[in-house]
C-alpha cells in the first residue's frame, strides 16, 4: 500500500508544472460549480446544477464530434468524386480507394449518432469544390490525387488528435472515447498507405511516416499541416538526450495534433462560394 | 521487493509474538508438566507469495504507462532482432522499414523511461520462442501481428487514465504504431487493401480495441519476468 501511495504521489510531479494552468482551469471550474450550487434553493442543488453542468460537458463533446463530423464530410465526398470520375484509377486502386470510401461514408453516420446520442444536432451537410475554384487539380491524374489524399488523410490524423483531447477532458463516457480513438487509428493507416504510394511513385521524397516539416512538392496552401512535425521533445522530455534513436527518427515517431484553426483553413479553401 | 520482504519480516514478529504469550499463559498453570519441546526439524521459510519476485507496475495511471512501457520494450527487442538478424534476401525496401520501425521503437521506448523516471519498472527480457527470424513470412506475419495488437492496445486504455491529459503523449504515438501495423500488412500484400483489411477494420471504419487482460494474455508470454498487474485500473 504505502508503495503504491508512492508511485501515485510521484505520478503527478514529472508534470506538475505543465499542468498548472490545465489544473488552475479545473479548479475554477469546479468552484464555479459550487458557486452555482450555491445560489440555488435546497430542493433542486443537485438536481439542476449537475445537469446544467453536464450539459456544458456535453456541449463540449458535441462541438468536437461536430468539426470531426465536418472533417469526414470532406473526406466522405473526396472520395466520393475521385472513385467516380471515370479513368482516375485502374482496376486495383479503383477497389482500394472505394474501400476507403466505403469506410468513410459508415463514418459520417457512425459519427452523426455519436452526436445525436448527446441531444445535439449534427453539422448539416456541406458541399466540396476540391478544385478550389482552378487551383488545385485533383482528379485530372492518379498523382494529382494522391497529393491532395495525402493532405486531407494527415489533416484527418491530426484533427482527430486534437478533437479526442478535448472530448477526453470533458468527461465522454468510455464507450465514446473508444469509438474516437478507433476511428482515429484508421485514419493513420489510410494516411501510410497513400503516403507510401506517393513515395514509391516518386512523388516526393517521403515516407509513410512523418518526418519533418516537409511538405515536399505538395501547395504552400498546406504548409500549416506539417508545422509541428520537427519537434524532438515530448511532455517535458528532450528525447535526443535520452535516446540513441535518431533525431529523424523521432521526429517520425510521433505524430503532432492539428488545431482546429489550421484545418478549418482547409475545409474553407474547399467549401469557399465560387 | 523491499516492502515485501519488511511486510514477511512483520509478520513473523508477531506470530512470534502471539507464541511467546501462548507459551507465557501455559506457564501460568499451576501444577503443569511443561510439554516436550519438538525436535527441531528442517526448516521451512514461510511461502512467498506469488507476486513476490513479479515486476510491480504500481497503481493508477503509473501503472497503465508502466504497462504500456512493457510493450514498447517488447516491440523494440522484436525489431531489433529482426534488424540484427535480417532473414534471408530482406529486400532494401523491406530493410529500410523494418529500420525505420526499430528506430521508432526504441524512441518510443526510452520516452516512456525518461517519463517514467524513478517510478518506471526495469528493462525486462523477451523470448520471441514463435518467431522464426529466419522466415521472411513468419517475421512479416508476427510483426503486423504485434503492431495490431498494439494499436488495439492504445484504442482502449486510453479511456482508463484517470488524468484525461496524459491521452497527449500517447495518441501521438498510437498513430505511429497504426502506420507500422499498415506498413507491415502493405509489404505482407502490397496492391490490396489488406492495411485496412476487414480482420482489422470492422465496416463503421473502426480499427480494433483490447482490454489490458486480453493484450497481456496475447503479448505477456514473451515476457520472461512475471508481471503484477493488481493495481492496474481495470474497464
Amino acid at each position: 500500500m504505502q508503495q503504491s501511495e508512492q508511485a501515485k504521489k510521484r505520478t503527478e510531479e514529472p508534470n506538475c508544472e505543465q499542468l498548472g494552468r490545465k489544473e488552475a482551469l479545473k479548479k475554477l471550474r469546479a468552484s464555479g460549480k459550487k458557486l452555482a450550487r450555491a445560489a440555488l434553493p435546497l430542493s433542486l442543488i443537485g438536481i439542476t446544477a449537475n445537469k446544467t453542468f453536464a450539459q456544458f460537458e456535453d456541449l463540449e463533446i458535441g462541438r468536437a464530434l461536430n468539426f470531426i463530423l465536418q472533417i469526414e464530410f470532406m473526406q466522405e465526398a473526396f472520395y466520393v468524386q475521385a472513385t467516380g470520375t471515370n479513368g482516375l484509377f485502374d482496376s486495383v486502386n479503383q477497389k482500394i480507394f472505394t474501400e476507403i470510401r466505403q469506410q468513410h461514408q459508415a463514418r459520417v453516420v457512425l459519427v452523426k449518432n455519436l452526436i445525436g446520442s448527446l441531444d445535439i444536432d449534427p453539422a448539416p451537410q456541406m458541399s466540396f469544390n476540391f478544385t478550389s475554384g482552378g487551383e488545385f487539380n485533383p482528379f485530372g491524374s492518379f498523382d494529382g490525387f494522391l497529393n491532395m489524399a495525402q493532405i486531407i488523410e494527415d489533416t484527418a490524423a491530426g484533427v482527430y488528435k486534437k478533437q479526442a483531447a478535448i472530448i477526453f477532458q470533458h468527461d465522454a463516457s468510455a464507450e465514446m472515447k473508444r469509438i474516437i480513438l478507433r476511428l482515429h487509428s484508421t485514419e493513420s493507416r489510410h494516411a501510410y498507405f497513400i503516403r507510401f504510394r506517393r513515395a514509391e511513385r516518386g512523388l516526393d521524397d517521403i515516407k509513410g511516416w512523418i518526418n519533418q516539416a516537409n511538405l515536399g512538392t505538395l501547395s504552400a496552401a498546406f504548409e500549416n499541416i506539417y508545422r509541428d512535425e520537427g519537434t524532438t521533445t515530448q511532455e517535458e522530455v528532450d528525447i535526443p538526450s535520452v535516446t540513441d534513436a535518431s533525431t529523424q527518427a523521432i521526429q517520425e515517431a510521433w505524430d503532432e495534433p492539428i488545431s482546429r484553426g489550421t484545418a478549418g483553413a482547409i475545409l474553407q479553401l474547399f467549401t469557399r462560394p465560387l | 521487493m523491499a516492502d515485501t520482504s519488511l511486510s514477511r519480516k512483520k509478520f513473523l514478529k508477531i506470530a512470534g509474538a502471539s507464541a511467546a504469550a501462548l507459551w507465557g499463559l501455559a506457564g501460568c498453570e499451576l501444577n503443569s508438566i511443561p510439554p516436550e519441546p519438538e525436535p527441531p526439524g528442517l526448516n521451512l521459510d514461510p511461502d512467498p507469495r506469488p507476486n513476490d519476485y513479479a515486476v510491480y507496475l504500481g497503481s493508477g495511471d503509473t501503472a497503465l504507462f508502466n504497462y504500456i512501457y512493457i510493450l514498447e520494450q517488447l516491440e523494440a527487442a522484436f525489431f531489433t532482432r529482426v534488424v540484427e538478424n535480417p532473414y534471408p534476401a530482406m529486400s532494401e525496401e523491406e530493410e529500410r522499414i523494418f529500420n525505420d520501425i526499430q528506430q521508432h521503437e526504441v524512441a518510443h521506448r526510452d520516452f516512456y523511461k525518461a517519463f517514467l523516471d524513478e517510478n518506471g519498472i526495469q528493462q525486462l527480457q523477451f523470448e520471441f520462442f514463435s518467431t522464426d527470424f529466419s522466415n521472411r513470412q513468419d517475421v512479416l506475419g508476427d510483426a503486423r501481428w504485434i503492431e495490431d495488437i498494439i494499436v488495439s492496445m492504445y484504442n482502449h486504455i486510453g479511456q482508463l487514465f484517470e488524468n484525461p491529459d496524459y491521452l497527449n503523449p500517447i495518441i501521438k504515438i498510437a498513430s505511429v504504431e497504426a502506420r507500422h501495423a499498415a506498413a507491415m500488412r502493405n509489404v505482407l500484400q502490397p496492391n490490396s487493401s489488406l492495411f485496412i483489411g476487414d480482420d482489422i477494420i470492422t465496416p463503421n471504419g473502426l480499427d480494433a480495441v483490447n482490454t489490458p487482460n486480453d493484450v497481456s494474455s496475447l503479448l505477456f508470454p514473451f515476457v520472461v519476468e512475471n508481471v503484477d498487474m493488481s493495481e492496474l485500473p481495470r474497464p
